[in-house]
């Protein structure tokens, strides 16, 4: 086995065939997402033609993925609010080690497109380990248009 | 469904390490209070239903509308 192939893995999605991503990008969520418990392994990967959204990809069932959105590209005053039990079990300690996206629901009307930013997905960028988030906060809710953001 | 019934001040347990109290009862409205692990994730009911409708919404996420709304969202900035 090459360096290079050591250092990388290589999958199958139906949409997207053979994908190929860096070890450093497999995330590992212990729980599962809700309604998706059973898949652990995911891997986060950009397409040029697609940012600045990112896919997350199951690593075990090829027709499960999604598509994530840095929030605070289009909402900079997004304040979670993750509590600090939430923060120790996925082990961060700084808040350099975290890193925040939301899911993306699709739409084939680009204007009903949303961003569920009452369930972030947190990440420890240095251990890879992730949870989905359930925020308390009710300025947030699970469909928030992204154009409609943008506009205004 | 276990049913049990409990007068307030009493809990149940579940497993070795979870402990839900009812606390106090206001007309309609229950107070509990859940010990638990910090790896065990507490939620109430509907928010975490609504969270599992969303991603089973968001999963297997179409290719072309991700491109179209790529393209709209690079537009308008």
């Amino acid at each position: 086995m090459s360096e290079a192939e050591a250092q990388t893995i290589t999958i199958h999605n139906v949409k997207f065939g053979e994908v190929t991503i860096d070890r450093q990008d497999l995330l590992e969520f212990p729980h599962g997402l809700p309604g998706f418990e059973r898949f652990k392994g995911f891997g986060l990967v950009e397409f040029e033609e697609e940012a600045p959204f990112l896919r997350l990809l199951s690593l075990d069932e090829p027709r499960l993925g999604f598509v994530l959105l840095n929030p605070m590209l289009v909402w900079p005053d997004y304040n979670p609010g993750i509590g600090k039990e939430d923060l120790e079990g996925l082990g961060i300690e700084r808040v350099e080690q975290l890193a925040i996206y939301c899911i993306v629901t699709l739409s084939d009307d680009p204007q009903k497109v949303t961003a569920n930013l009452k369930g972030p997905i947190c990440i420890n960028s240095e251990s890879m380990k992730a949870k989905q988030m359930i925020l308390v906060d009710d300025r947030y809710h699970t469909k928030h248009s992204i154009l409609a953001s943008q506009s205004a | 469904m276990l049913v049990l019934t409990r007068k307030a001040g009493e809990s149940i347990v579940i497993g070795s390490d979870i402990r839900v109290t009812v606390l106090e009862l206001q007309g309609r409205q229950i107070r509990l209070g859940i010990e638990a692990p910090s790896d065990v994730s507490v939620h109430r009911g509907e928010v975490y239903e609504r969270i599992r409708e969303e991603n089973e919404l968001a999963a297997n996420a179409d290719q072309q509308q991700l491109k179209s709304l790529s393209a709209a969202l690079n537009k308008a900035r």
